[in-house]
């Protein structure tokens, strides 16, 4: 398939309107990133399935779509009442809401106490000396010139979060970072860039959730840099439950120092295309790299996980194991790129995806995709696809269990093992309940 | 409680049971022996509802109700339990959870409140003992890493705490050792009862020692070619099958 077609003058106009909209509130550097990355947009296009990374992920349903871009926040796009229903109860941590993928105020909680330590704004309120950091970060990031996407979110983000922790942060912080699809107006695109900074020996726990009302189309192009220093830690899950309808892009950047440890749990349940990408680039020493993943695709959605590792460095550890499960016509991706440069010897790196299908209909792409550079090294990778098995839901069912819920016991256990290794109960139980409410609901396996 | 008319099953058209009959009644232990492969967990697979073998003809009635027409856990519901020859492993669900789940369904069906956490793990504890399971082994996914021995107990606790009315064990003294067997045999014995009967298939006339059958039944190529009472069993150690093969046990 060649390149997908697209409204390029829809981009340019939006563009213009942002230039416009940015008043001088941009400074020239800032300004020169941003054009550089419409340019590569401009050149390069959106991504067209020749090319290897974009195989299975015809993106052509977005480039096609004319969006309406969110420039300005309005906390008034949805219902207080429905904005609670996103928010776990009894958070003691740190919550940080976006509308739209503009920053909410009146939503976010953000102790006024906070450790000196600490600094966590929205990049709108960011102070003079920071805006130049960050800068600095944009003109660093592979995002500018990684794809159409990222080039994108670049190009045309408004707002996102800023979260610096110095060195020696001796608590660990726990942010809630809250993205609600208002769903207000069709066509809505909105590009949240996030900004991660975690100082030595300092550690987060960041709980991402991507939700939204109703069953509304609308674009959520989001891009987060990730710096982990010397012996810093984070913890970072993402919940992805957006409506049926939307489109969802993200790239996470991570970059790690030495001895430092990269969490992540991605759960993926929503929109019509999703991609969550993750890109560790682990350049220290013995470093700790965790990827999860949980996928549950029905109706015709397309889930594609597209991760890549890349071990610069000796003595580095890395697990990756992701988990779907597709139901009717949908489908899944996943690549997992691991690559061991010629130093990294002693890099011990286990990858693995197993997917659960539950109609003849339903598909998954596995592309794992080892490089390996130095001789020393234990690498392994593995990929199972499979159906419900038979002799186990007979088993059940001559117990007197439900065919159904025979059904739902043997899919919630192939998930488990994912599920457990959550730390945050919060975390857990909105999961475990996104995923009954998905067995429940829409795939028809009523519990009797 | 059962009765089974001229009962014919095959597999991918391939037939199996070649027209069986066999009445039990309540009390009663009936036993079921035979060379491999010939058809004794096809028989039993049958009556627990697996979906693989086709029913080509005959009738088969429990307790009031025509079981063929039933799913498989409507009949375990109605008190049908099957102690399988290969019991499955399943990852990721807790034997625990499992068991209670079942229960609930079956105590559900009876019209009875389901079962609270206290008293259930109370009712487990004793019938792990009956059985002498590991506690260990409750924690653990359904027969997951169990020994053969223990995968075997298990099927038994189950039955023991399901408390069916009709319980098929298919082989499960194959591959126990001596105390094990009397386990099994203990099982059955303190479930026992004049209202629930028992078909126990097995290779072994030693588990008939433990368990005393009042009948025993002969199935060679599909067919019950002999039955008999518990001196049966003795015959068939000594003299093998050969002698039933011939065509000499036809019409017992
Ligand atoms: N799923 C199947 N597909 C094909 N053939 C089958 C299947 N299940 C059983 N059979 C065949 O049916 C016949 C009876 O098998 P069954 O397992 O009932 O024997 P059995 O009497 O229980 O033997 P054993 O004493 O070895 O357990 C065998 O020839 C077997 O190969
Ligand atoms: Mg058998």
């Amino acid at each position: 398939m060649d390149q997908p077609t697209m409204d390029l003058t829809g981009y340019l106009n939006n563009y213009n309107t942002l230039l416009d909209h940015l008043n001088g509130n941009n400074d020239g550097r800032r300004i020169a990133v941003r054009d550089q990355a419409f340019s590569f947009f401009k050149e390069n296009g959106f991504p067209s399935t020749k090319q290897e990374s974009w195989r299975f992920t015809d993106v052509s349903p977005i480039a096609a779509k004319k969006f309406i871009h969110s420039l300005e926040p309005d906390e008034n796009l949805v219902r207080e009442s429905e904005i609670n229903t996103y928010l776990y109860p009894d958070w003691d941590g740190i919550q940080l809401v976006f509308i739209d993928g503009q920053f909410s105020h009146r939503f976010s909680a953000i102790p006024k106490n906070l450790d000196q330590k600490i600094k966590i704004t929205n990049l709108r309120s960011l102070p003079k000396t920071q805006q130049k950091l960050l800068t600095e970060i944009l003109e660093k990031s592979s995002a500018k010139n990684d794809n159409a996407f990222t080039a994108l979110n670049t190009a045309f983000f408004s707002d996102g979060i800023w979260i610096e922790l110095a060195d020696n942060v001796g608590s660990e912080l726990s942010v809630h970072l809250v993205h609600i699809a208002s769903g207000r107006q069709e066509n809505i695109a909105y590009f949240p860039r996030n900004v991660i900074n975690i100082g030595k020996n300092s550690s987060i726990n960041l709980t991402e959730t991507f939700q939204s009302p109703g069953n509304s189309l609308y674009f959520c192009n989001i891009v987060t840099d990730i710096n982990i220093a010397e012996n810093a830690k984070m913890d970072h899950i993402k919940i992805q439950a957006e409506s049926l309808s939307a489109f969802h892009v993200s790239h996470t950047y991570i970059n790690q120092e030495k001895q430092s440890a990269y969490k992540s749990c991605v759960f993926s349940s929503g929109s019509a295309l999703a991609r969550n990408s993750i890109n560790a680039i682990v350049y220290g020493e013995a470093c700790e790299t965790e990827l999860d993943g949980l996928y549950l695709g029905h109706g015709s959605q397309l889930i594609d996980n597209n991760t890549h590792i890349d071990h610069a460095k000796p003595h580095c550890h890395s697990r990756e194991i992701y988990r779907g499960i597709l139901a009717d016509k949908s489908r899944g991706v996943f690549s997992g790129k691991i690559m061991v440069h010629p130093d990294a010897q002693k890099t011990d790196a286990k990858q693995s995806n197993n997917c659960l299908l539950l109609s003849e209909e339903a598909k998954i792409n596995s592309k794992p995709q080892l490089e390996i550079y130095a001789d020393d090294v234990k690498c392994t990778h593995g990929a199972t696809v499979g159906q419900l098995d038979e002799e186990a839901l007979f088993y059940l069912r001559s117990r007197g269990i439900a065919r159904n819920t025979a059904r739902n016991i043997l899919i919630y256990a192939f998930a488990e093992e994912i599920i457990e290794n959550i730390a945050d109960d919060k975390t857990k139980n909105s999961i475990e309940n996104l995923i009954l409410n998905r067995l429940n609901k829409d795939m028809n396996f009523n519990k009797e | 409680m059962l009765e089974i008319k001229n009962l014919k099953a095959s597999i991918d058209g391939a037939p199996i049971l070649n027209g069986i009959d066999l009445k039990i009644k309540p009390g009663e232990i009936h036993a079921i022996m035979g060379p491999n492969g010939s058809g004794k967990s096809t028989l039993a697979n049958v009556l627990a509802g697996r979906e693989e073998f086709e029913v080509t003809s005959g009738e088969v009635t429990y307790c009031g109700h025509n079981l063929l027409e039933l799913a498989p856990e409507e009949r375990a519901r109605e008190g049908l339990f099957l102690a399988f020859q290969y019991p499955v492993e399943i990852p990721g669900v807790s034997n625990t959870y499992f068991l209670k789940t079942a229960l609930n369904e079956i105590r559900k069906h009876q019209g009875l409140e389901e079962i609270d956490a206290a008293d259930f793990l109370a009712l487990v504890k004793q019938r792990m003992k009956t059985v002498d399971l590991d506690e260990s082994l409750l924690k653990r996914p359904v027969n997951e890493g169990f020994s053969g021995g223990e995968k075997k107990k298990n099927e038994i606790f189950q039955m023991a705490v399901l408390e069916p009315k009709l319980s098929i064990l298919d082989e499960t003294d194959s591959g126990l050792d001596i105390d094990a067997l009397k386990v099994v045999a203990n099982g059955v014995n303190a479930l026992k009862d004049n209202k629930n009967a028992f078909l126990v298939v097995t290779h072994y006339q030693r588990l008939l020692e433990y368990i005393v059958p009042d009948f025993v039944h002969v199935l060679y190529k599909g067919k019950i070619v002999k039955s008999g009472g518990r001196e049966l069993a003795l015959e068939l150690e000594a003299k093998g099958y050969d002698w039933l093969k011939n065509g000499n046990g036809q019409g017992s």
